[in-house]
């Protein structure tokens, strides 16, 4: 489960990384990169606390 | 934090020192807060120039890291005390006292400016504008009922959870300095910047950075940007502050790892909240700038930024409160500091005018920096004696006393009667209370 959080939350953060570039280079819309984002960041938030918690 | 300040009043021991990673990951998280998103963009409103930026923030940032690790890291690792209670001794109780009560209230007017940027986020849900470039007082009864409302919040969390609350800020170091750079990047081809980075420089110079000064603003160059960037922590480096933190390096060279706050946040941070500014066609309202640049995740970045950038604040302000106060509890200094800092952060002044408070906070702080740097750096070499040798029981320091008032006195006259810009001033009012005290020192002083 450790391990499943950590990299859960490192893909949510490589997505909020990512899909901005790809705004960027205007493959998604300003709605879908908002959503998206807002999805990722909320990803983040469930799954990089728990990979802490399983650390200490 | 309340691990890193156990040792409040012994040296800390050998087998608390921290790793490297330790301090790369604390300097990183410090230095990618709320404060970013209101300076970055007020240097765009300053009307900097694009080469003026970039190179006043290598220069300064620079001087920032070297100061950490030539000044504050040597004295904390030699002797692994906090300021508080190394200036008790060489200042004595008395002047470790007001020094406690200065820094505590200097700090929570900066909480209090977090609770402000948090409250334009807020304030985009239920319609409150943000308040204007010269406000000074509140603006509307629904930004003082906002304020109160998050300041009273985040009081209440900081008594009741502030480990909690010290873990979720680890938690969204990473994810704000992506906020930051997301914002930044998807804000970039509503100004024109074309997919291959082509023009990048171009639209910098002419739709970002352009050199032109928003009404009412003061023209920002090289000098006020590599100065700036260079005090607005001298509180923490030349003021000596951060000795917490440091003194749980193994050896001064970890003074360097400031590099890892001041490169991310110092620079990269504040370029892109420019960038989010300009977008928002220099609407100074950093809730508004965010949910532009990256929608609902963006407002809420803002928010939990002012959120965990004012909980260490507070508890600072708290921990220099109860150095006053030793028989008080933990919980009642926090709600001194916390009521203080809510108070403050009604007026909207103290984040339109964060940068010139930044400066005010490292004159009125940086002189006591000074006197332990001479004490501890200076004096062995010169052959005067420390005062740790000759104060004993005494309560005041008073050749120390007299150099920080002599240096306010003299910073203000300055800062009133001449040109010197208030950026310029921390770094002079240190180098001046290090002489004025060293003089007065080797002129027989010690009483």
């Amino acid at each position: 489960m450790k391990r499943i959080a950590q990299l859960v939350a490192l893909i949510a953060l490589g997505v909020c990384l990512f899909v901005p570039i790809q705004r960027f280079h205007g493959e998604v819309s300003d709605e879908q990169y908002k959503t998206t984002f807002a999805v990722a960041s909320l990803a983040w938030f469930i799954f990089a606390p728990m990979s802490l918690r399983r650390n200490q | 934090m309340d691990q890193l300040y156990e040792y409040d009043r012994e040296p800390v021991s050998d087998k608390s020192l921290q790793s490297g990673w330790r301090f790369a990951g604390l300097y990183a998280g410090e230095h990618v807060a709320a404060t970013e998103f209101v300076i970055g963009a007020f240097f765009v409103l300053h009307g900097v120039s694009a080469s003026d930026l970039v190179g006043g923030l290598l220069l300064g940032n620079a001087l920032a890291v070297l100061s950490w690790a030539f000044i504050c890291a040597p004295i904390a690792t030699q002797t692994r005390l906090t300021l508080y209670w190394y200036l008790r001794r060489i200042g004595g109780p008395r002047l470790m006292a007001v020094y406690n009560v200065v820094y505590g209230t200097l700090f929570c007017g900066i909480a209090g400016a977090m609770i402000s940027v948090s409250a334009t986020a807020v304030g985009l849900g239920l319609n409150i504008p943000s308040p204007a470039l010269d406000a000074v007082y509140p603006s509307s009864v629904g930004w003082v009922a906002v304020t109160l409302v998050i300041g009273a919040l985040m009081t209440v969390i900081a008594i009741l959870g502030f480990e909690k609350l010290s873990q979720f800020a680890e938690i969204c170091s990473p994810w704000m300095f992506v906020v930051f750079l997301a914002g930044a990047l998807s804000m970039l081809p509503q100004l024109g910047v074309a997919t291959d980075f082509s023009n990048f420089w171009e639209i910098a110079e002419t739709k970002i950075w352009t050199g032109q000064v928003t009404e009412g603003q003061e023209k920002f160059g090289f000098w006020h940007i590599a100065f700036f960037a260079w005090v607005c922590n001298a509180s923490f480096h030349l003021g000596l502050t951060d000795m917490a933190t440091l003194r749980y390096a193994p050896n001064w060279k970890f003074g360097f790892f400031s590099a890892f706050g001041m490169i991310p946040g110092h620079m990269l941070a504040w370029m892109c909240s420019g960038v989010m500014v300009a977008a928002v066609a220099r609407e100074m309202n950093p809730g508004l700038m965010a949910y532009e640049a990256a929608g609902i995740a963006g407002a809420f970045a803002v928010l939990i930024a002012g959120w965990t950038t004012a909980n260490p604040t507070l508890y600072r302000a708290g921990l220099a409160f109860q150095a006053v106060s030793p028989n008080w509890s933990r919980w009642k200094v926090t709600l001194i500091a916390g009521a203080i800092t809510t108070v403050m952060s009604c007026f909207p002044v103290l984040f339109i005018r964060l940068l010139d408070y930044l400066g005010i906070f490292g004159v009125a702080v940086v002189p006591v920096g000074s006197i332990v740097f001479a004490e501890h750096m200076l004096f062995p070499r010169l052959g005067i004696r420390q005062a740790v040798d000759w104060l004993g029981d005494s309560s005041l320091n008073r050749p120390a006393a007299l150099t920080w008032l002599v240096t306010i006195v003299v910073a203000a006259i300055g800062l009133q009667y001449t040109s010197i810009h208030l950026f310029y001033m921390p770094v002079l009012a240190w180098i001046f209370a290090v002489v004025f005290y060293t003089l007065i020192r080797k002129a027989g002083g010690d009483q």
